[in-house]
């Protein structure tokens, strides 16, 4: 029986790792909080900018809709809730040009979009906008969606764009009461090994019970 | 006595509230924040071509622009023509082949281009109805196409009023990207980035 039981278990775990690893999402961009001196790390960066996340924009022609994800994450070592905003400083000067052709779209959370402009515009994001609020551990993640005209002239060849977005973070301390992680895989990982460690710490009081039981019956 | 013990301890449970009143309040409040900027690019591909064009086997010598002289009838010159993609793009390719002989000065004849015998390589390329050859392939950044033609010859059945004539070949390369335009390279629009030779 005791040996069922913890096949029972070994294999509970197993899928809750392997549950866990096809629930890790690819994201293109990484907007790392990582507190300290060093406060945020963005990724992956690019010959034309160490802090672009732009990697899924390049070389992109005429008629083509580009996709691309954002993920934004809470890697500070402490225990700290933090509340991350984002804005559109527009696009750098001389970008103008380039970038007023093409249409871009910033979706959150999957059907909240907070930006759909022209990609040199400030628009939905010319004012902070909070993008999470995240624990340790948290994220969520930013759906980009770039659509570039069938009518964008040859005097566009090899252009290059800049666009510059701000992040800002408040940090606070953990209340009781404060909300799970806005999305994310953290948050659903973290249910499943709850989940499995409840099952764990309840077989153990069953199976102690048991032993009691039977010593004291033998008694 | 018992009146100022009950005052103080008044005073003291209300400072004690008021203590942890504005703990609460402080802890309800960030108390660091952090900005920082990215600088994302978008970038545009571009689509160019190379005309290139070899006089030998080897593709070590550029066909001379002044063009080979004193060749005779029954003669097959080497004359390689080729397409290199130097854009960021894939492309379409095509190319136009213009043939024209100018007799020599006094020469009152009518000159046949069609005496000017052109190898071309219907295998890698098609010719359209409009008169360009499409190359049958998307070529790739980096890439050359196969060689349209590699010779041109002259037959031995040419009229003696050809003499000191002068052969023109004109060849005129067009890609267009690939990328949104067509499944086939004569389905493709907006050809452009014109390259002569």
């Amino acid at each position: 029986m005791i040996k069922r039981i913890k096949a029972v278990f070994v294999a509970f775990v197993v899928i809750a790792i392997a549950l866990s690893c096809s629930l890790t999402a690819y994201a293109d961009g990484t907007v790392t909080y990582v507190g300290g001196a060093e406060k945020y790390i963005f990724e992956p960066g690019s010959e034309y900018s160490p802090t672009d996340l732009f990697d899924g924009f390049k070389n992109v022609f005429p008629g083509e809709k580009r996709t691309q994800r954002v993920e934004v994450r809470n890697n500070y070592d402490a225990d700290k809730r933090i509340d991350i905003y984002m804005r559109s400083l527009g696009a750098v000067e001389g970008s103008e040009e380039f970038l007023s052709q093409l249409t871009l779209t910033v979706t959150m959370l999957e059907d909240t979009k907070i930006f759909d402009a022209k990609a040199d515009q400030k628009a939905g994001l010319e004012g902070w906008v909070l993008v999470g609020s995240l624990i340790k551990g948290g994220s969520t993640t930013l759906d980009l969606t770039l659509n570039v005209p069938e009518t964008l002239g040859n005097e566009f060849r090899n252009a290059i764009g800049e666009l510059q977005w701000q992040f800002k973070v408040e940090e606070f301390d953990i209340e009781p009461d404060d909300p799970a992680p806005p999305t994310g895989d953290s948050g659903v990982i973290m249910w499943i090994f709850a989940s499995a460690t409840c099952f764990v710490v309840m077989l153990y009081i069953i199976l102690v019970a048991r032993r009691r039981r039977t010593d004291e019956e033998q008694a | 006595m018992k009146h100022k013990i009950f005052v103080k301890s008044k005073l003291f449970a209300l400072a004690v509230v008021t203590i942890c009143a504005s703990i609460i309040a402080y802890n309800s409040y960030a108390y660091f924040t952090s900005v920082d900027t990215a600088t994302n690019v978008i970038t545009a591909g571009s689509i160019d071509i190379d005309l290139l064009e070899w006089a030998d086997e080897g593709k070590t010598v550029p066909f001379p622009v002044d063009g080979i002289n004193n060749v005779l009838p029954g003669m097959e010159v080497t004359k390689i023509a080729e397409v290199k993609n130097v854009g960021s793009g894939a492309a379409w390719i095509r190319v136009k082949i213009d043939k024209s002989i100018e007799l020599a000065e006094g020469v009152d004849e009518t000159a046949d281009p069609e005496n000017i015998i052109i190898d071309v390589n219907d295998t890698d390329w098609t010719l359209g109805e409009d008169g360009y050859y499409y190359y049958n392939s998307q070529l790739q950044p980096g890439e050359t196409t196969v060689p349209l033609f590699t010779t041109v010859h002259f037959p031995t059945s040419m009229k003696p009023f050809y003499n000191n004539c002068k052969a023109v070949i004109v060849v005129t390369a067009y890609a267009t990207q690939v990328i949104n335009n067509g499944d086939f390279a004569d389905e493709a629009q907006g050809w452009t980035d014109e390259d002569q030779t």
